[in-house]
């Protein structure tokens, strides 16, 4: 459901789900709490995500606060355009950084 | 060197003899049958060989220059050797004198010079048997008493992890000071108390005491505290309605026994029932409100001594099926205080059985309170009544537990005195065995000793009893070996004489009938012979006699063989004595110890055959009674569980001791904490699992270790969301997962075995999705062997099913248990725990009649002509324009077949060619309206199947979801109203469980429609 891995000091994890639910937001939130001591660099590939749902909403922006709170940062990468839609609707995009690809992100990090 | 007999070795024999030619004539002759041989020229060298070499049979001569043979014994029998050493003295000089003074000396028998071989030999083998029956039961006894230490040494620990459960020694809190006493009247209590922090500034405390006595009842009384230790959801002292700051209401004492009095009704197999006070003290206000529940009144001291006794009784908890109990409401002064104790205080009887009563213990609070001694008052009333019950008390211990609990506001009278008795300490657990005390029957030693004599000829029975009788034995004649048994069943006597050469039965068949015979003493056969032959004398001995004389008899070696008789008779009869005793005692803690496997088999998570929300098998077979293995499942919230297994190395009681510990420990809500820890910034309850090595860092500082070191155990724990399926679990040591998921092959997950002297580490042994029917089972891996598991083929092919429906896991337990895999012995303790999470259902396609479309295509169109929907009105008509195609599913709504349906709709509406937005909505509110019903509308119960209709026509899209679950909570509706758009702030807290869904929905259909009716919700959404 939920790959990771370590790209210099951002750590990477990859949604392998059409679906972004409560479900698979707790995978994912698990997986980044057990990293937060270590990792400050967090970014979330959701190229594969066809629909966030409101379970899915709310854990990412748990999520979201959780990294803010550890003086992380978090980006989004390869938000789906309706998805994205969504996010606009709901002001999410204001929230987080949405990013299109990996090597943005890392570009990103890099800045901050 | 020496012939032995096969199987059987004979004792080495150590001949002591000063004359060379002698000696080696013994040395040769009990070599010649067999015995490993020594010798010793002196005394002096003897006492060396026996200490050195441990020998255990010795043949010494009287006569001998420097230390004579009485002398050896005496030595010999001064000498703490840690074994009986049996003497065998020979003297040229044989008469009565002789005789006396040899057995006086601690020789065990005599033999006169010139020794006649048969009767030598004859006597080793008396010799020997005596050694080896006495070193059987010493043996026996040794390993019953070795049996007994470490059963009784378990115990103490079960005490001591009772009484870990009591209250501190020095009040923690900051409004309330207390004073408590707690005496078992065994080694374990039935009685508790405690004091402990529901809500700043509020304090609960009880006293309760469960009826009876020993392990039993305090297994209640640790049900009982482990239940209030809980403040989860099914706390017992708060009410489940929070005030608005989130803060959850403390129940009234009265609202908490009756709870208690319902989940406690005698049963069949449980009788007990208990008696208590539960009240809670606000500090602030120094309002105290407490119920009395069957217990003895409560005592308010009043400063200057006095005392008032408050209440009018109550119904005991557990008898009737009542919820008649009332609270009694009082306020504590400064100098006041408030005494709870148990009737075992006032129930001590004195010497004349005269009980303390309630008015002495009402004077002794009184006087210690005018002395100034309030702060002291628990350990006074304790001295004054163990004065009371004089030396039974005193030397026994109490017959009831006592237990005495004293609160007071602070600062106030508990603090005033607190030089008053600076020695006072937390009374020492008094470990004690009453059965003990009770089976040790009292002999006196001066008591006449019985003896049967037998023999054919009446003058010979005739002189016998009366020279028997002179001597001061109680006699009973036999005519014949009948008689004897007869005589010897009824009246169990210490010696029997009886005649080798008699009609019917003779001496030797008389011997083995007696030896056949079970009975408690030990009886001591003396065989008198005529002529017997070497053979006979044998013979005689190995089936049992003791020993024998030649006839004519001498008087005076029978008198002094009756006194060796009564001597070996006596070590022998104490030695079966302290045995049956220690045997008694043994099962008395065996019966204790079933207790305590029951204790611990309580704490094991109860078996749920339904799989809604979720199946619960386990197997549990400890090698003993317990073990240290041990599991849990833990409700953190209504839709989620947690659960753990331990594994601790040792299979003694001690060991499961520290498991039940901990696993008590683990269903505490701060355990929960350690192990699923809350998100902090969110309002929601979001737990995640925390890291193995954070657990382990925490358990080696809190767990329970009850010697010095912290025990070192194997853990696995997981967190399990019953509506999502989101499973997460991790473990530190050997352990395995299987995971059998509808559709998909079997998972084998198994930890690395830590290697010895490796730094513990944690594992993810999973975290991921399942789907509904995943069966899993959890287990160590050193029960793999005894599973017949250690291939997975076995689960492959032998134990998982590759079924559907509700009862899987059962049937695959019965699999796992079918007799015909129980091919080995378990080696060690089992344990495994299977859990069935929901149950597969696949999505039908449906189709409907004309007529059917008709109708709910004139429903949709009525709905987008109608300015007004749930949430608001619209300013223009919407028309839906041409009907182009619908489908159509009856699903129940999980996870798997809302993945489902999300795809299927999606394709259905992209194959339509609609905007994207319109597909993404679509696909947006089926995955939320589903979410919802799978998340309230069945609960605890087997989901019924929903229909969701999706028709599509040219300028819309309408969705119809129709389910037979409880509805959308008014609230949720209600709140929705008032959240006018998202283009507000946005929060996420601010909506209610499932509002968050519906807010989407909302925010991208164009009409929403929920109607409710006795059979179904139908949810209509036009996009």
């Amino acid at each position: 459901m939920v790959s990771t891995e370590d790209i210099g000091d951002v750590f990477v994890l990859r949604v392998d789900a059409v679906r972004l639910d409560s479900a698979v937001g707790t995978i994912i939130r698990n997986a980044v709490v057990s990293k937060l001591e270590t990792s400050k660099k967090i970014a979330l590939d959701i190229s594969a995500v066809k629909l966030v749902d409101s379970g899915g909403l709310g854990s990412l922006v748990a999520l979201l606060k959780n990294i803010s709170n550890n003086q992380g940062k978090l980006t989004l990468i390869g938000m789906n355009k309706s998805v994205r839609m969504m996010f606009e609707l709901s002001r999410m995009d204001r929230q987080f950084s949405l990013l299109d690809d990996m090597p943005k992100a890392l570009a990103f990090f890099q800045q901050a | 060197m020496q012939a032995q007999d096969p199987g059987k070795s004979l004792p080495r024999i150590l001949v002591v003899d000063d004359s060379v030619v002698e000696r080696n004539l013994f040395v040769h002759m009990v070599a010649k049958w067999g015995y490993p041989v020594e010798f010793a020229e002196s005394g002096q060298q003897a006492i060396e060989l026996i200490q050195q070499k441990k020998i255990q049979l010795v043949l010494a001569d009287w006569q001998m220059p420097e230390m004579q043979g009485t002398e050896l014994c005496h030595t010999l029998r001064n000498l703490n050797l840690g074994q009986y050493t049996y003497i065998i003295l020979m003297s040229a000089q044989n008469d009565e004198e002789f005789l006396i003074k040899a057995l006086d000396a601690g020789a065990d028998d005599v033999l006169a010079k010139p020794v006649d071989g048969s009767e030598l030999e004859a006597r080793l083998q008396s010799a020997v048997r005596r050694i080896e029956l006495q070193a059987q039961l010493a043996r026996k006894t040794d390993e019953l008493s070795r049996a007994h230490d470490v059963i009784a040494q378990d115990l103490k620990a079960v005490s001591s992890l009772q009484r870990s459960y009591l209250p501190e020694a020095e009040s923690p809190f900051a409004g309330l000071n207390y004073q408590w006493l707690s005496v078992p009247s065994k080694y374990v209590s039935g009685d508790h108390l405690h004091v402990f922090e529901l809500q700043p500034e509020v304090y609960g405390f009880y006293l309760l005491d469960v009826s009876g006595h020993g392990i039993p009842a305090a297994v209640k009384s640790m049900q009982l505290v482990q239940m209030f230790a809980d403040n989860s959801s099914s706390s017992l002292v708060l009410e489940s309605t929070a005030d608005p700051d989130g803060t959850r209401l403390v129940s009234r004492p009265r609202d908490v026994v009756a709870r208690l009095n319902r989940l406690f009704q005698q049963t069949e197999s449980d009788l007990s029932y208990f008696t208590m006070i539960y009240g809670i003290f606000n500090s602030e206000t120094r309002q105290v409100s407490l119920c009395q529940a069957g217990h003895p009144s409560p005592i308010l001291l009043t400063g200057q001594g006095g005392v008032r006794v408050l209440g009018k009784g109550g119904y005991p908890v557990g008898l009737f099926d009542l919820d008649d109990f009332e609270d009694i409401e009082l306020t504590l002064g400064d100098d006041e205080a408030l005494v709870l104790y148990s009737d075992g205080v006032t129930e001590v009887l004195s010497a004349t059985s005269e009980p303390f009563g309630e008015d002495r213990l009402l004077r002794c609070i009184r006087e210690q309170a005018l002395l100034g001694r309030g702060a002291d008052l628990p350990e006074c009333i304790r001295l004054t009544v163990e004065k009371w019950g004089g030396p039974a008390v005193q030397q026994k211990g109490f017959e009831d537990d006592v237990s005495i609990l004293m609160i007071a506001p602070r600062p106030g009278l508990l603090d005033q005195h607190a030089h008053a008795d600076d020695e006072r300490q937390a009374p020492d657990l008094v470990f004690r065995l009453p059965d003990a005390q009770e089976s040790r029957r009292a002999e006196s030693p001066s008591a006449a000793k019985s003896i049967v004599i037998v023999d054919d000829s009446r003058s010979f029975l005739r002189i016998f009893e009366a020279m028997l009788n002179s001597w001061g034995y109680k006699v009973y004649s036999a005519k014949n070996g009948h008689e004897a048994l007869a005589l010897i069943e009824s009246e169990q006597p210490d010696f029997v004489l009886t005649d080798w050469d008699m009609p019917g039965m003779n001496g030797i068949e008389l011997c083995e009938q007696v030896r056949i015979q079970r009975s408690n003493a030990y009886t001591y056969i003396i065989m008198i012979t005529g002529y017997a032959t070497r053979d006979d004398l044998l013979h005689s001995l190995k089936v049992g006699a003791d020993d024998f004389m030649t006839k004519p008899v001498n008087p005076g070696e029978l008198k002094v063989r009756l006194k060796t008789a009564q001597r070996i008779a006596d070590l022998h009869t104490g030695l079966e004595h302290r045995h049956t005793e220690l045997s008694q005692l043994y099962e008395a803690l065996q019966r204790d110890m079933r207790e305590v496997s029951r204790i611990q088999r309580a704490l094991l998570p109860k078996s749920r055959i339904e799989p809604w929300p979720c199946a619960v098998q386990t197997l549990y077979q400890p090698k003993g009674y317990v073990c240290g293995k041990q599991m849990g499942l833990l409700q953190t919230q209504s839709n989620e569980h947690g659960f753990f297994m331990i594994s601790m190395p040792g299979e003694d009681t001690a060991t499961a001791l520290q498991t039940m510990a901990l696993a008590r420990w683990f269903s505490m809500a701060r355990a929960t904490r350690v192990l699923f820890p809350v998100e902090e910034t969110s309002a929601k309850v979001r737990r995640y699992l925390a890291s193995p090595e954070q657990v382990l860092a925490q358990l080696s500082s809190i767990s329970p270790a009850l010697g010095d070191t912290a025990p070192e155990f194997d853990l696995l724990y997981g967190l399990m969301n019953l509506d999502q399926g989101t499973l997460l679990v991790a473990g530190i040591g050997a352990w395995s997962m299987v995971l059998a998921q509808p559709g998909l092959s079997p998972l084998h997950v198994v930890l690395p075995k830590p290697q010895p002297g490796e730094a513990r580490r944690g594992h993810v042994v999973y975290q991921d999705v399942i789907r509904p029917g995943s069966r899993l089972f959890f287990h160590s891996q050193d029960c793999e062997e005894a599973f017949g598991i250690s291939d997975f083929h076995a689960w492959t092919h032998d134990i998982l099913l590759n079924e559907q429906g509700p009862h899987v896991l059962g049937k695959e337990f019965s699999r796992l248990l079918a007799p015909s895999r129980q091919t080995r012995m378990p080696a060690g303790d089992l344990a495994l725990l299977g859990i069935q999470w929901r149950e597969s259902f696949e999505p039908v396609l449906c189709t409907f009649s004309d007529a059917q479309l008709a109708t709910l295509l004139r429903e949709v169109r009525a709905l987008g002509q109608s300015p007004d929907d749930e949430f608001s009105t619209a300013e223009t008509p919407l028309d839906l324009g041409q009907y182009l195609d619908s489908l159509a599913f009856s699903v129940v709504a999980d996870t798997l077949n809302i993945g489902l349906m999300s795809k299927a709709v999606r394709a259905f509406v992209e194959g339509l060619a609609y905007a994207e937005d319109l597909c993404y909505n679509a696909d947006l509110v089926v995955s939320e309206a589903m979410t919802n019903v799978m998340v309230h509308g069945f609960k605890d119960t087997r989901p019924e199947p929903l229909g969701l209709i999706v028709t599509a026509f040219q300028h819309g899209i309408a969705v119809l979801i129709e389910d037979h679950g409880s509805r959308i909570p008014l609230a949720v509706l209600d709140n929705m109203r008032h959240v006018q758009t998202f283009q507000q702030e946005f929060s996420l807290s601010e909506l209610p469980e499932g509002g968050m869904g519906l807010a989407l929905i909302r925010a991208v259909s164009r009409r929403f429609t929920y109607r409710v009716t006795p059979t179904s919700n139908r949810l209509l959404v036009l996009l």
